[in-house]
């Protein structure tokens, strides 16, 4: 996922039309992760719409365009991962506890009768599906599928914006796809 | 893994975003940003200055809505968008509703006076729910069904076709189920252990930290531990035993459960029963033989206890072949996970000399490791967790022995398994008390010294429900009490207490259109509603939250932080007492000697709610219907990640004037944003000064001290970092490895 320079360039400089630019080709996926991370539509619209004015605010310091991406998702991961509540239940991962949180996912809250008609039209692909589906893994190990799948992120960078070291990222990504796998089949 | 992230990517392409993360709207937002903030100020005040009367105050007011979209731009179909998001961007000032009751309260001072006027101390009473004789594996007793929501199997032919069911009903992974409320059968136990006010801090027996617990007296089971000598952290395979000598630290054997084991199936003699027994007496579970030479313990948890040391992990299969001192990065790779046994190891270490542990015996459940506490009478639990996959499969089997359907709680669907067993740590040996299965659809626990809670959302009606059910702990042996279905999502651990088998329990409910209220109920041992106080500050969610003595005290978040005082002395009728609003919000709450509590949380700024830095409040609450800040440390540190949602990562001792927590985030430095840096501080508490100084930090950029999995500790006077890789010491040279 490149990301123009010069228009990075601009942005720090105070551009807001760049700074704009560069939002409208983020946006789409920093919503579809904030939405997988915490299956809440509401709290995934704040968390990015917090992000996104707290980096405008920012910018003008960011030292090295090429990390704006990494810059920006590291924001979102940091409030996405605050909010720590309201996802569905886990069973527990392979490495850590579970004892700490429970959650409900509130998506389904949200959709309500829309789930029922989502089931029917739509196959395993849906967001509520893959949801559910999510929502049996831990929010780390979530966190980091979604940095590297929807952000597109390389683990060397997850493992910078997360504080871990690259060898954790593999092993918890690793552990937790066998986990989807099973749960899939 | 691409066919999972094929899923992902198709499935993300479906989401639909938000008209309020528009660019277009978004850019207006950016410019926009000033006005609002301006009117917000004027909204939070109106709200705190209502007092001594019953207010309901509404954070929505159509007319500034309507007035900003105006300003802001007159295409048609963005001010329908703000309206239906009912002001979310604009107006977002807290509600509250205040009730002022002439109530009396309960300090902890108070609770333990009537304890004692009641004529047996803490202690007593624990030792009164203890008994001789532990009853031996054999030994079946008749268990109850918890309600409707779960149902003992009884007979193989139930559960089989209840496998069967499941099985081919499959078809989504959203289980829907149906389940009633509030309907209980099944006798309570006779009294228990009470349960005492807050958790105050330092080790019994010995001056040094133990790990940071929901319950006090209730043991988690940790990544780190230490016994006052040595400080044990696990890595991978093994155990790092590392002596801290005051400000020396000196690295001493790792102990490698793995070799350990192998070690143990070699030299031993086959037994009649399939299981192995070692020359030196550990005796090895056939499962566990058969695979251990192929397989590598990855080690999840541990405790340390009296000499001895239990280390909890799975084995991996992995394709490389034997282990043999591998490190964490050889042995777990990606794709070494096809075959994983699915087989959870317990493995017993008499560590009375830490240098030369000796294996004392191995235990194993079929299920991956979900969590572990041992009770103030050294009860050993364990959760295991595995799923309904094949009819083949369906049965699991805790030291080898398959449950039997007596064992076995049914809901009407779901294909979740929760595996309990129960140990007796004993000095004479290791025994299994008592095992059982709860087939679910994901569940946390919550464990107390007589009684287990599970709990985990209900995602049977569309509305925002968790069930609960409970399960009583006598002498080891498991049986359900009740079940219930309560509003709303439960945020943590902290949001439960039980005081005399009663279950106080605190959630924030969501709307259908992402409106939110906060309750507090409450259920008494068969879990029937008691008492019940909702309508708290809607708009809100609850953030942290303490229950200490008779009060809940709890965070909600939005804008602003109100800390609510709610009296739960009597179980029928909580009574809200009173509120703190105060700028940032806390997200750790932890009870700091007598009438006081810490905060640990973010400032935001209050006209924009963005935030500004990690903040540590200190709040005296001597007159809970009355809390006050007395003072406050901000740590200027932005876009800043505290790293307490793992509360065992916490040190928190008012004895010892230690509060230790890690953080990461990013600060101006000449006016460029410096590197992520990540911290794990230890801040005291100045009274004179009313703020927090630090004691002790240490920081690195990067890679270093992954502070997710650091531990504060101390032993004595000294203050010590326990992260992964290496061990931090104030005063000396940090030991890597």
């Amino acid at each position: 996922m490149e990301i123009d320079l010069e228009t990075v360039k601009k942005a720090i400089a105070g551009d807001a039309d760049a700074f704009t630019y560069l939002y409208s080709t983020m946006y789409k996926a920093m919503y579809s992760y904030a939405y997988f991370l915490l299956g809440r539509t509401a709290d995934a619209e704040d968390a990015v719409a917090d992000t996104v004015v707290d980096a405008w605010e920012g910018i003008g310091s960011l030292r090295e365009p090429a990390a704006f991406r990494v810059w920006i998702y590291r924001i979102l991961s940091a409030k996405c991962m605050r909010r720590r509540a309201y996802y569905a239940n886990e069973p527990a991962s392979l490495n850590e506890r579970s004892g700490t949180d429970d959650r409900t996912d509130g998506s389904f809250a949200d959709a309500s009768g829309k789930v029922d008609e989502a089931l029917k039209t739509r196959g395993i692909e849906s967001p509520e599906e893959v949801l559910a589906l999510l929502s049996g893994i831990d929010e780390q190990d979530r966190n980091i599928i979604l940095l590297h799948v929807l952000g597109g992120f390389k683990t060397r960078e997850i493992a910078a914006m997360l504080g871990l070291r690259a060898a954790t990222v593999r092993s918890r990504e690793s552990r937790a796809y066998a986990k989807l796998r099973r749960m899939i089949n | 893994m691409s066919d999972i992230e094929e899923r992902l990517k198709k499935a993300a392409e479906q989401v639909e975003v938000p008209d309020m993360l528009d660019p277009d709207v978004m850019r207006l937002r950016l410019d926009a940003r000033e006005r609002r903030s301006e009117k917000e100020a004027g909204r939070i005040e109106d709200l705190v200055s209502e007092g001594g009367r019953t207010a309901k105050i509404s954070g929505y007011d159509e007319a500034d809505a309507a007035a900003a979209a105006r300003e802001l731009s007159d295409a048609a179909d963005i001010e329908k968008a703000r309206k239906k998001r009912r002001g979310r961007m604009l107006a977002t000032a807290a509600a509250a509703v205040l009730l002022v009751g002439a109530s009396s309260f309960l300090t902890y001072e108070h609770f333990e006076k009537q304890l004692e006027k009641a004529g047996t101390s803490l202690d007593e009473v624990s030792k009164e729910t203890k008994t001789d004789a532990m009853p031996t594996v054999e030994e079946t007793f008749e268990r109850h069904n918890a309600g409707t929501m779960y149902t003992v199997a009884k007979t193989d032919s139930v559960y089989k076709s209840y496998v069967k069911t499941q099985l081919r009903d499959r078809t989504s992974l959203l289980d829907r189920m149906k389940s009633d409320t509030g309907v209980t059968e099944g006798a309570t136990e006779d009294s228990a252990a009470q349960n005492s006010g807050e958790y105050s801090g330092p080790a019994k027996g010995g001056d040094y930290s133990e790990t940071n617990t929901v319950v006090e007296g209730v043991d988690e089971a940790d990544i780190v531990k230490t016994d006052g000598k040595y400080i044990y952290r696990l890595a991978g395979e093994s155990v790092k035993v590392t002596k801290a000598d005051g400000t020396t630290l000196s690295r001493c054997d790792d102990i490698n459960v793995t070799s350990d084991t192998i070690a143990a199936v070699r030299n031993s003699d086959t037994v009649g029963n399939g299981s192995k027994e070692g020359t030196a007496g550990v005796t090895v579970p056939k499962e566990v033989a058969d695979c251990i030479e192929t397989c590598a313990v990855n080690v999840s948890e541990m405790f340390v206890q009296d000499g001895k040391l239990i280390v909890l992990g799975n084995l991996y299969k992995y394709g490389g072949g034997i282990n043999s001192g591998a490190t964490e990065d050889v042995v777990f790779q990606e794709g070494s996970y096809d075959s994983d046994t699915k087989l959870l190891g317990i493995f017993t270490y008499d560590i009375k000399d830490p240098e030369n542990a000796r294996l004392l015996s191995v235990n194993c459940i079929d299920g991956e490791y979900s969590s572990a506490r041992i009770t103030s009478d050294g009860l050993l639990v364990i959760f295991a967790n595995n799923w309904i996959e094949e009819e083949d499969t369906a049965w699991p089997a805790v030291d080898g022995q398959k449950l039997s359907a007596e064992d076995i709680y049914l809901p009407r669907r779901g294909t979740g398994q929760t595996i309990i067993a129960t140990y007796d740590i004993g000095v004479t040996g290791f025994s299994r008390i008592d095992c059982c299965m709860i087939v679910n659809n994901y569940c946390t626990q919550y464990v107390t010294d007589n009684a287990i809670y599970l709990y985990g959302g209900d995602y049977t009606s569309g509305v925002d429900a968790t069930n609960v059910a409970r399960f009583t702990l006598t002498d080891g042996k498991v049986d359900a009490a009740g079940a219930a279905t309560v509003s709303g999502s439960v945020m943590d651990d902290f949001a439960l207490r039980t005081v005399d088998d009663n279950l106080f329990i605190l959630t924030t409910t969501y709307g259908s259109s992402g409106d939110t209220s906060n309750g507090l109920y409450v259920y008494d041992a068969d879990m029937k509603r008691r008492g019940a106080l909702t309508g708290l500050a809607p708009g809100e969610q609850i953030y942290s939250a303490r229950y200490i003595g008779n009060i809940s005290y709890f965070v909600t978040y939005r804008q602003i932080d109100p800390l609510f005082a709610v009296d739960i002395s009597d179980p029928d009728k909580p009574k809200l007492l009173g509120y703190l609003k105060i700028t940032g919000f806390s997200d750790y709450l932890h009870p700091w000697g007598a009438g006081r509590l810490v905060g640990i949380g973010y400032e935001t700024d209050p006209e924009t709610g963005r935030q500004k830095g990690v903040k540590l409040t200190m709040f005296d609450i001597s007159n809970p219907a009355n809390p006050a800040e007395v003072g406050s440390t901000v740590i200027p540190l932005v876009y800043s990640d505290l790293y307490t949602y793992d509360y065992r990562s916490v040190l928190a001792s008012a004895d010892k004037n230690l509060i230790g927590f890690g953080y990461s985030g990013t600060e101006k430095e000449d006016s460029e944003w410096s590197d992520w840096k990540y911290r794990y501080a230890f801040y005291s508490w100045n009274e004179a000064a009313k703020a927090f100084d630090v004691k002790y930090q240490v920081e690195e950029s990067s890679e270093g001290i992954v502070y997710q999995d650091a531990r504060g500790l101390y032993i004595c006077d000294t203050l010590y970092v326990a992260a992964p890789s290496c061990v931090y010491v104030q005063g000396g040279e940090k030991l890597s490895y």
